[in-house]
């Protein structure tokens, strides 16, 4: 018994390690902040622990651990009285599946971003830069740069368009 | 699918950009796991997310509970033309056994007693921790949508509730009911009380009213500073320009105090004062405060409700966010247990400790508190980030700072100004330096166009320790071009910057940023020839 509880201990740290990225990146996906996503991943893998699940493959229990994550998350909205539109919400969660679970390649998604982000340059470069780097809001940012902050929202989002365009170009996704 | 990837955008963006990376979770994770301790974080309690419906619900649960007591009493109670009218009395005196029992003993399994079967409000207070639970349970169906490919355990989530009902429940049931257990909390218990004047540590503010902490040095009249020395004072307007321990002061613009070392602290709000010479505490009860304390020897304290911060040698903004503090570090770094906050991140303090850590740049700069004392005392200020690295000539910049070093020019650290400043009375220069290796002694300076194309104004300072990060603090008024001997004038126009080592021999020169000050002109008229000589700290 002791070596089998040990031996669950060990196949258990060694999927923490191989997912608790995914779950904390799922978790921002779909809409939490920074601190959420570490509490809830935390959360994920202790109500994992504890209900004994047993690993079958990779996928598996990233889909296990992704439905836990969501569940928590949204047991969490609703203690703060928050009411998320389930639609919405199951589109969010397939956005992910096709975009990220099924190539488990996140880093070829953010070189891809990379390679895409060698095209933004000038007054675009620096509104992402500010935004993303710095963490201003647009009208701190429009202060700065001499806009207003409709114009620079109207920028970040042509910016983010042509970043998407880039993106599914290199990645093959279907365009729209 | 747009709209999902611009999702996926953002949020490589903000890993890539923002260092908003995933956090390595596993250690405590594990440590949860082990029974070491809990999630670091937890999810905000019943507590705080009380809803009207969970009072609404309360009320329900009392209001049958209590017509189920009387129809019970109702359905029990025997004729009144019976003649077993002890059997009423005997109602009556259950209440008094039980008050018995429970004083003798806690365990009401008890011999042959009747049980106590009235007892609405009990039995009320128990149920009610139950309704979030049940709650949650029925919000849950929709969550875990039934995943086509994960193993069969995948319904425990929803079952998986023990870690968390507990702490849930039980916070905000607790304070209505029982009245008989106030004692274990009474700090948590006062607030409710009328009690207009917010609590503080009186163990550090009483035997210290007497120590001089420091002074006003920049208090406009719109500021209507006022002060007292204890709750039950009526407020004064302050009319010496010395604050002590005790004392509490309440401002409506920006005042800048400022410590014997040079220090400076200013607020906004409304501030509780104590500590000592080698300590400075300060209580936000308003608004905000900020910290410009580098190079000061003191420890500082900073308090709001049960969050405290102690810290040394940093320039930070705390500002009251309800009983938590939001803490902003502007330069150097503070930390709280095993968190530590550098220049440029903020978070938020609470009695745990610091969370919601997050990066936001120099948008601490923007605070109005800052800003305004910015734009009063400084000229300008080059915090050597890396829009400087094209206008440093002399020095290699490196992550925020540049060192200088010699090598036979004279020349250690250069720098063109961002933009041209004019010199004006009472100003002055504050850098953060650091001198690497043996030197004699520190020579700055201002290039100028003035009169001629180039115009170096210098001064020497030979008494920074080397070896050591120091605010340098000089006085503008004792630059002069050695030429011609001839004292810099307001009205000067600079547009460079040196620094110049007296010893070159394997010596440099760090410096972390620098800015031109004006020194307010009631500490200038007060000190007649204000702070020269506050110059190192």
């Amino acid at each position: 018994m002791q070596v089998a509880s040990i031996d669950r201990r060990a196949t258990f740290e060694r999927i923490i390690h191989a997912h608790q990225r995914g779950v904390w990146r799922y978790l921002r996906f779909i809409g939490c902040s920074r601190s959420e996503a570490d509490d809830l991943t935390q959360e994920t893998f202790l109500a994992a622990w504890k209900s004994e699940f047993e690993e079958i493959n990779e996928a598996a229990t990233a889909g296990y651990l992704r439905t836990v994550a969501k569940s928590r998350f949204l047991m969490m909205l609703r203690s703060k009285g928050r009411r998320p539109k389930e639609t919405e919400f199951a589109e969010v969660d397939a956005d992910w599946v096709q975009l990220v679970e099924y190539d488990e390649g996140w880093d070829e998604r953010a070189d891809a971003l990379e390679e895409c982000m060698q095209h933004v340059q000038g007054k675009a470069r620096e509104v992402i830069d500010l935004n993303y780097r710095v963490g201003l809001r647009y009208a701190e940012i429009g202060q700065r740069m001499g806009m207003k902050s409709e114009g620079v929202r109207t920028l970040m989002k042509r910016v983010i368009a042509k970043l998407r365009e880039c993106m599914e170009r290199k990645l093959e996704w279907p365009a729209e | 699918m747009a709209r999902g990837i611009d999702r996926l955008i953002h949020l490589l963006l903000r890993e890539r950009l923002g260092d908003q990376t995933p956090p390595d979770l596993s250690s405590s994770i594990l440590d949860a796991i082990d029974g070491k301790q809990a999630p670091v974080h937890q999810l905000p309690t019943a507590r705080q997310a009380f809803q009207p419906w969970m009072g609404v619900a309360a009320g329900i649960a009392v209001c049958a509970a209590l017509a189920l007591g009387v129809s019970a009493w109702l359905v029990s109670k025997p004729p009144e033309n019976a003649p077993i009218t002890a059997d009423g009395n005997q109602v009556r005196v259950i209440p008094s056994e039980q008050e018995q029992a429970n004083r003798m003993s806690p365990e009401p399994s008890g011999s042959g007693y009747p049980a106590p079967q009235r007892d609405p409000v009990p039995h009320n207070e128990t149920k009610e921790p139950d309704e979030p639970k049940t709650e949650h349970q029925v919000e849950q169906p929709p969550a875990p949508e039934p995943e086509p490919k994960a193993p069969a355990p995948e319904k425990d989530p929803v079952v998986e509730e023990p870690p968390r009902p507990e702490p849930e429940p039980q916070p905000e049931v607790q304070p209505e009911p029982k009245p008989p257990e106030p004692e274990t909390d009474p700090v948590v218990e006062q607030p409710p009380q009328p009690e207009p004047e917010p609590q503080r540590p009186p163990s550090e503010t009483q035997p210290s009213t007497t120590v001089k902490l420091a002074s006003v040095v920049y208090a406009p009249d719109k500021a209507r500073l006022e002060f007292r020395n204890n709750s039950e004072d009526k407020w004064a307007d302050l009319q010496q320009k010395e604050v002590t321990a005790g004392m509490q002061l309440r401002a409506r613009r920006p005042v800048a105090l400022e410590l014997d070392d040079g220090a400076r602290v200013y607020f906004d709000g409304e501030i509780l004062l104590a500590g000592n010479n080698e300590k400075f505490d300060l209580t936000i009860e308003d608004e905000s405060v900020y910290f410009d304390v580098y190079g000061s020897k003191r420890e500082f304290v900073v308090r709001r409700g049960d969050a405290v911060l102690n810290f040394r040698d940093a320039e930070l903004l705390a500002e009251k966010s309800g009983l938590r503090m939001q803490v902003s570090c502007l330069g150097g770094e503070v930390t709280v247990g095993d968190v530590t906050l550098k220049a440029g991140w903020t978070a938020s303090l609470s009695d745990k400790g610091l969370s919601r850590e997050k990066f936001q740049g120099d948008r601490g700069r923007y605070n109005p508190l800052v800003a305004s004392m910015d734009q009063t005392f400084v000229l300008m200020r080059e915090e050597l980030n890396r829009d400087a690295i094209s206008r440093v000539y002399f020095g290699d910049w490196n992550d925020g700072v540049v060192r200088g070093q010699g090598e036979g020019d004279e020349k250690d650290f250069g720098i063109e100004l961002s933009n041209e400043i004019v010199l004006q009375e009472r100003a002055y220069l504050r850098m953060r330096v650091r001198i690497n290796g043996d030197q004699k002694g520190l020579n700055i300076g201002f290039g100028s166009g003035e009169e001629e194309d180039w115009r170096y104004f210098q001064s020497h300072h030979g008494e920074v320790q080397p070896g050591e990060w120091t605010i340098v603090r000089v006085p503008l008024s004792v630059l002069m071009d050695d030429g011609d001997k001839k004292k810099i004038w307001p009205g000067a126009k600079l547009h460079k910057f040196q620094i110049v080592l007296w010893d070159k021999k394997d010596a440099s020169v760090d410096v972390d940023w620098f800015e031109v000050g004006i020194e307010p002109e009631w500490a200038g008229k007060e000190n007649g020839e204000t702070n020269d000589n506050k110059e190192n700290k």
